[in-house]
This record gives C-alpha cells, structure tokens and sequence, in this order.
C-alpha cells in the first residue's frame, strides 16, 4: 500500500462517513412509516384487549384491528382542569414548528398528542415560557361504545415504574367508573419469569371486577397483595417473587387514577342525575 | 437531589449491576481476570472512560440526534429526527474518547499511562461502555443523573472484575476437572458473585 | 436454522474445495466463538431466556457477522491503516442499525424484546475479532465463509443455552407448553433461577466444561 498520505486518509474517511450516512437515512426513512404503524398498532391493539378483545388474534390482522378500533372508540382528551379540549391547538402549534398542516390533519388522535408531548419543551421555550405553565397537560380518554352503540366502558392509559423500568398498559372501567372491566400491561422490562408475569392472563383477568372507590365513593385505587394473599374488593393476588413490582404498580396505578378522578367524578354526577 | 443521585448510584453499583445484571462487558472481565493488578488497572480505565463518555453521548443525543433536537440550528431543526443515528455517532465518540483519553494521559499523567497502557485501546469495544450510552437513553436520565450514572457504572464493573480477580488468585491452587480450568469455572463462579449481587435487590434508599 | 443455512449455501459446489469446507467447519466446534475464542459472550447471556429472541439475534448476528466480513475484505487495500477500527466500527455500525430498523418495521414486538442489545452487536467481538483477525488478511469469499462459520458457532451455543434456560425456567419451547400439566401436579416447579443473570452464567459455565472435554481443548 502507497497511498498512505493523510490526504488519502480524509477522503478515505470522508467517503465511508458520507455512503453510511447515505445508506441508513434512506432506509430509515423508508421503513418509517412501517415502524409508526407498528407503534400504533401495538398501542391500540392493547386498547381493545382491556375492553375483552383478544390481543394476539388482532395483532395478526392489523386493518381489521384499526376498523374495531374505529367503530367501537371515542377519543377525548382533556386538559389539565379535565375540561374536553378538541385537537385544533396541537395542529397550530406544532405547524409553527414547521410540520405540514395537511400531515398533521391526517394523524390520529393518540399519534397526535404522542408528538404534542414530546416536543412540549421546545413549544414553551419558544413561548418564552415555563414548561409547567406552558404545557396544557393533555391527557387521553377511550370511550367505548358497545354493540347497542351506548358509552359501555372508559380506557384510561396507566404507566409508570414497575422494578426495572418502566411498565405501560391500559386500565378500562365499567360504565359506573367504579368497577374494573379490564386491564392489560403490555410494555415492560421486569424479570423475566417473576415481575415479566404481569402480561400472563391470569393476573390480568383477577383485575375485572374490582372497584377503585370505597363505601364512601373515595378512591382507594386498588393494590397487588404480596403473593396469592389478596382480600377484599381493592386488592389482587400478586405473583410470588414480584413484591417489587407490584409495590410499583400500586404507586402508578394510585397515582394516574387520582389524575382523571376529577373528570370522572364530574361524569359520575352527570349519569346520577340523569338516572334521577 | 443528592438522593436522588445516592439512589441512582447504589442502583449502577450494586443493584443492577451492568456486568452481572446486565452481562455487559463481559469478554474483557474473563480475559483480564487473572491478576489482580490487570483487573484493577482496566477497572479504574473503564471508570475514567464511563464517567466521560456518557455525558459527552448525553449531549449529543440531546442536541443532534433526538428528535427535535436540532431545533436550536433553526426552525427547520424541529422536525429533524436523526436518532436512527445514534449506534453509529455514540461508537465514535467512544472510539475518539478512548484516542485522546490515551493521548491526555501520555502528555499529562505518564504513570497512569503506563499503568493503563495497553488496556485503553481494548476499552473501545468494551460493550459496557456502549451500553451504559444506550441505558441512559432508554431511562431517560438528565445531565446531572447521567453523569453519576456512568460513574457509578464504571464502579460496579471495575468492583465486579476485581472480586473475580481475587478469586481466580485462589483458585489457582485448587485441582480442578481439566475442562473445567480458566473460562468454564470462571463462568459458574461469575454466576455465584450475580447471585450474591442479587441479594441487593428491594434495598430503597 | 443451522442446518437450513448450511444446505442453502451448499450448491455453490464448486467454490467449496476442502479448504472452504474447513473455514466454515472449524469454528462451530473445534474453534467455537464463544467456548474457545471467548468472544461475544455478552450477548450470548442476556437474549437467552427464551428460544425466539436467541433465534433473532443468530439471524441478525449472521446478517452482521458475514456482510462486515465481506465489506472489510472488498475495502481491505483501501483501508489506511491509521483509521481501520473505526473504520470497521462504521460498517458494522451501519449494518447493525440497518437490522435494528428493520426489526422495528418487520418484527415490532422481537425489536421491543431485544432492545439495547440489537445496538450491542456493535461491540459483539466477534464481529470485531473476524473482521481485524481474517476479512483483512483475505479475499471476500473465504471471508464470507468465515463470518458464516463463527456465525453458526455462536448460534449453536446460543440455542443451546436458550433451549435449557426456556425448558428448565419456563417449561415451554418456542412458546409453546413441553413439560405436561401432571408433571406441575406431581410436584414439578419451574426454576426461576434459569431465568434470571446466574441461571446464564451457570449453564453456559457446565456447556463449556462440556464443549471442552468433548473437543479436548484445555487450559492450564
């Protein structure tokens, strides 16, 4: 070898740097729009599972899955004060940070305020403002409408850390927003064959029919005993060798419970003094 | 704060260990276990590499690569996701760390140097460096608590591979099955310590 | 799947003299990757609590293994040699994140399960170890099947390791239920340690004691 000069050696280096660069943007930017739709799939397909589907079925057929979700969901999101907010004040500020207005039109809700939050920070700092003050704090609400086409049960998404890191997963309420329809835990790095049980179905199945509030319609959220010890109507058998994380759902659960108490503690009063 | 920063400390060193754990790093620690003196030298060299390179990989993720990062170039910046990039940038700037880390040390400290000499370049594909960069990352650490991450990463490896050092010491003088000699009873003996280190699971601070 | 890539890559008879043979022959057991060269254990360990993720991660490790050995060895003249690492960090990095997107795209819930260590081949020695020890000593085929070689060396270790964790840890096999209910009636429990970090340690510990004995390969 001659070309040894460290001439040679920057355009060597130069070439290699820039076909990487060259190869991976292009395949990044052509598998992106599978991997958002695998994000979105995965998300909704958990959606549907707390309110009875099977998860596994609908993964294999994911048209089919975005259908049912279509058909059988309403998205709401709220704000911080828990009023409904529609998505008009996403689309006009992001679009101030250069996304095109039509792409953003085209994006569902949950996508949407995916985004939303993450680019929060920067929002505010543009505004001039503290991220505190600044973000709406926009939470999401699923309601589910049954075969007779009347509101059947309310999803809320509940997160947070389980011993590991942390656990995702989605927690759907009866219609008296009181008794537990269904819950699944989807994303989680917690050990396997101990904590990893949370996604096993028997664990999931002992949450139906378990209330949040007690006598006195407080909430008491509800709380994974240590081992199969569990008693009364706010508790459930946890998995042996997995205190930790179920010690770390309680905290979660408990806490992203009391964050959408208020609103539904305003639709609790509404559908009594309806019956009235 | 400052506890914020013990917890995140003790969990690096002794909880989630990241060669016991999280099995990174782990072809240095059997070739370099033998003696003591090697395990302790290469033990303080991957502290020195963490403790720089997660903060420096902290801040180009926050800055170039995340999505949106790049909002402080202009407003074209606030769609920019680049973060398919981040395998590639983070092992640069191990691979360059690892270079002038080399190069301060000859100029400044020629002892450490000489110490550390002909470990440092074997730093570079030490997968507990690049995978400390990706850790933070996927928890979600700050400035602040990345810094004492990779620090303390450093620690708990460097603490791992000097425990195994004392013990191949031992073990030198016991008859073992002949298959069993070097890696096989290095493996089991790893297994024993990760079962010792588990015991640290459940302590909140 | 071993098998399945030995018998694709046979018809090309004619460039499989002896010596080719003996490239991809050696290193799945006389010279194993992981038993005797000691490389790439890191992965080995923590990807196999189950048999699917360890079959992905052989799959993308072949991919890697034998595309950054071709590469290398087609650039070997042109590499200066001031810059060969991080110039064989570059490729393989390249080639890594192109498995890591289209795992995300193909394979959504293996890419959620393997996380960080998809990005980890990266530092996989082996990968390193062949490009620096043969791909630039060689021409491109022989690399090829060299990579391919290593490649299957570590996979067969990596199931193996996988098949005892999964069977012993969970009872099941690819997912699907082997040990029969009346065992768990009889008395059986699954070991819960096999699935935590020891359980690793310790079966690849008892395998290489195996795999060393059998092939007579000892250290003093």
């Amino acid at each position: 070898m001659q070309r040894k000069g460290d001439a040679y050696t920057f355009v060597f280096a130069s070439v290699i740097c820039v076909f990487c660069a060259v190869v991976l943007a292009l395949a990044a930017t052509a598998l992106k729009p599978i991997q958002e739709k695998n994000v979105k799939l995965d998300v909704t397909v958990n959606i549907l599972g707390a309110v009875g589907h099977d998860p596994m079925e609908l993964k294999k057929t994911p048209d089919k899955a975005f259908e049912l979700f279509e058909k059988e969901f309403e998205i709401k999101i709220l704000d911080k004060d828990n009023a409904e907010q529609d998505r008009k004040f996403m689309e006009t500020e992001l679009a101030k940070l250069g996304y095109v207005p039509d792409e953003l039109q085209d994006l569902d809700l949950g996508t949407l305020v995916r985004r939303f939050d993450s680019k929060v920070g920067l929002l505010a700092a543009r505004a001039g403002q503290k991220r505190a003050e600044y973000d709406p704090g926009y939470k999401l609400v699923y309601v589910h409408r049954g075969e007779t086409g009347g509101v059947d049960a309310y999803v809320v998404p509940i997160e947070g850390y389980g011993l590991w890191d942390i656990i995702k997963g989605y927690l759907a309420l009866e219609t008296d927003l009181n008794t537990i329809k269904g819950v699944t835990f989807y994303e989680h790095k917690e050990t396997p064959g101990l904590g990893a049980r949370v996604t096993e179905a028997w664990f999931q199945e002992s949450f139906k029919g378990k209330k949040i509030l007690d006598e006195n319609n407080n909430l008491v959220s509800i709380t994974v005993a240590k081992g199969p010890t569990a008693s009364g109507p706010h508790q459930v058998d946890g998995i042996s060798g997995a205190t930790l994380t179920g010690d770390g759902m309680n905290v979660f659960m408990k806490r992203d419970l009391e964050t959408y108490e208020p609103y539904f503690q305003t639709l609790r009063s509404s559908s009594r003094s309806a019956t009235r | 704060m400052i506890a914020e920063y013990v917890n995140i400390a003790m969990k690096a060193i002794f909880i989630e260990n990241i060669l016991l754990s999280l099995f990174l790093g782990m072809c240095s620690f059997l070739a370099c276990s033998k003696k003591i003196d090697t395990a302790f030298g290469l033990g303080l060299a991957v502290v020195f590499v963490l403790t720089v390179t997660a903060p420096v990989n902290w801040l180009i993720n926050h800055f170039l690569l995340r999505d949106g990062a790049l909002a402080w170039a202009g407003a074209w910046g606030a769609t920019v996701d680049l973060s398919f990039l981040q395998f590639i940038c983070y092992i640069a700037v191990i691979a360059a760390m690892v270079q002038l880390v080399e190069m301060v040390l000859d100029k400044f400290f020629p002892p450490l140097y000489t110490a550390l000499g002909i470990f440092l370049p074997l730093i570079a594909v030490n997968c507990a460096i690049l995978g400390t960069s990706l850790q933070m990352g996927t928890k979600g650490y700050d400035f602040g608590e990345t810094c004492v991450y990779g620090l303390s990463s450093g620690i708990g490896w460097a603490l791992a591979i000097v425990g195994m050092a004392s013990i191949r010491t031992k073990l030198q003088y016991s008859n073992l099955p002949a298959g069993l000699r070097g890696l096989g009873v290095t493996m089991i003996i790893t297994g024993l310590m990760a079962i010792g280190f588990m015991t640290f699971i459940g302590i909140k601070l | 799947m071993t098998t399945a890539t030995e018998t694709a890559a046979k018809p090309k008879g004619t460039l499989f003299g002896k010596k080719e043979r003996a490239i991809v022959k050696d290193p799945v057991w006389d010279n194993n990757p992981i038993t005797l060269q000691v490389l790439g254990i890191c992965s080995a360990l923590a990807i196999t609590t189950s048999l699917q993720p360890a079959l992905v991660m052989c799959i993308s490790l072949t991919f890697v293994l034998c595309g950054s050995n071709v590469i290398i060895s087609i650039l070997r003249n042109f590499i200066p040699n001031k810059i060969r690492i991080i110039v064989m960090l570059s490729v393989i990095s390249t080639l890594v994140i192109l498995v890591d997107q289209v795992l995300k795209a193909y394979s959504y819930d293996m890419s959620k399960e393997l996380s960080v260590f998809v990005g980890l081949i990266i530092t996989n020695c082996i990968v390193m170890g062949r490009a620096e020890a043969f791909a630039m000593a060689n021409k491109p085929w022989p690399s090829f099947l060299d990579g391919l070689g290593n490649s299957l060396g570590y996979s067969v270790i990596l199931i193996v390791v996988a098949f005892g964790r999964e069977l012993f840890g969970n009872g099941t096999l690819f997912g699907f239920q082997v040990v029969p209910q009346v065992a768990y009636e009889a008395g059986y429990t699954n070991m819960g340690l096999m699935l935590l970090p020891p359980g690793a340690f310790l079966i690849l510990g008892v395998i290489i004691w195996l795999q060393r004995t059998m092939s007579g390969h000892f250290e003093d």
